[in-house]
């Protein structure tokens, strides 16, 4: 019953049930199952990889010491787990003093990053360098939604917005990413 | 953002993209997954005498306390109320601290998840 196997054929409120009950197999079967993407998440969210694992390190010690905190009736595991790294990167940046949620974006010059012919991971970087210059919400919307898979409606609610104010979020992400890719269409297309 | 073109084949260029960074985690430091699996193993789940102390922080054994106790340890150890009332292993330092503070405010423990 403990066997990793047997566990990774579990789904994730089943899992979590079974953290409550001090289950460390379970535990790891999660965390096996979103630690990397969730720090992956993380690290894009506060530009920093190093203190985004951090961020998932703390939320899951966090989640194993009071597994009582997720209520499987108010969420699916995927979208409370997002929500509590979110907020905990959020805090974290808070604590750190960074720059307002919604200040300008950075400016970077994109026109660095293009050589006359791209290769598809530079495309992609090229891509990456540009929701890395969103601001911070736009940024987490788009990873959610985009790269995460997560719905509209829960990325609302890990963002802690209305369904509309997401929605604004992302088009505003999309129409700052075709801005800033524009002046290099050539070399990506 | 009106001015911003409305091109979409740089839109399907960018939607293309953000598909093939979907499950990309290359930038994830390399046994991570294992490292937090691990967390389980080297932080033990409190698990309390903690009714007892609960019920000492209120003042004793009154009629009231021990359900009351065991309310307050069900939500902040995160179990069953029935886990809480069996439950009867030692409790460290830090956890009677959050536990004896929780008795007294609900606000030590807000917000952690928030």
């Amino acid at each position: 019953m403990n066997r990793p196997e047997t566990k990774a054929l579990l789904g994730d409120e089943a899992l979590a049930e079974q953290v409550q009950s001090g289950d460390q197999a379970a535990f790891a079967a999660l965390a096996h199952r979103y630690g990397p993407k969730l720090a992956a998440f993380a690290g894009k969210v506060l530009l920093d990889q190093t203190i985004g694992e951090d961020v998932v390190q703390d939320a899951f010690l966090k989640f194993w010491q009071q597994p009582g905190r997720y209520d499987p009736a108010k969420a699916g595991f995927s979208t409370w787990m997002h929500k509590v790294v979110f907020n905990r990167c959020l805090d974290h940046k808070r604590r750190r003093g960074f720059a307002p949620l919604e200040d300008a974006p950075q400016q970077i010059d994109m026109a660095a990053l293009a050589p006359d012919v791209m290769a598809a991971n530079e495309r992609d970087r090229a891509v990456q360098a540009a929701i890395n210059t969103l601001p911070e919400r736009q940024r987490a919307a788009l990873l959610l939604c985009h790269i995460d898979g997560v719905s509209n409606q829960d990325a609302a609610d890990i963002l802690d917005v209305k369904l509309k104010a997401l929605e604004s979020l992302l088009s505003r992400a999309r129409a700052s990413l075709r801005s800033a890719l524009m002046p290099m269409k050539e070399e990506l297309l | 953002m009106s001015s911003v073109p409305d091109d979409k084949a740089l839109e399907g260029f960018i939607g293309e993209s953000l598909t093939r960074m979907a499950n990309d985690t290359a930038s994830v430091t390399p046994g991570f997954a294992d490292q937090l699996a691990q967390m389980a193993q080297r932080h033990p789940q409190p698990r309390a005498s903690v009714l007892k102390r609960v019920i000492e922080a209120f003042g004793g054994w009154s009629f009231a306390a021990p359900q009351l106790a065991g309310l307050i340890t069900a939500a902040v150890l995160g179990v069953s109320t029935g886990q809480a009332q069996v439950a009867d292993v030692d409790l460290t330092d830090q956890e009677a601290a959050i536990m004896t503070a929780h008795v007294f405010s609900n606000d030590d423990m807000a917000g952690w998840d928030q």
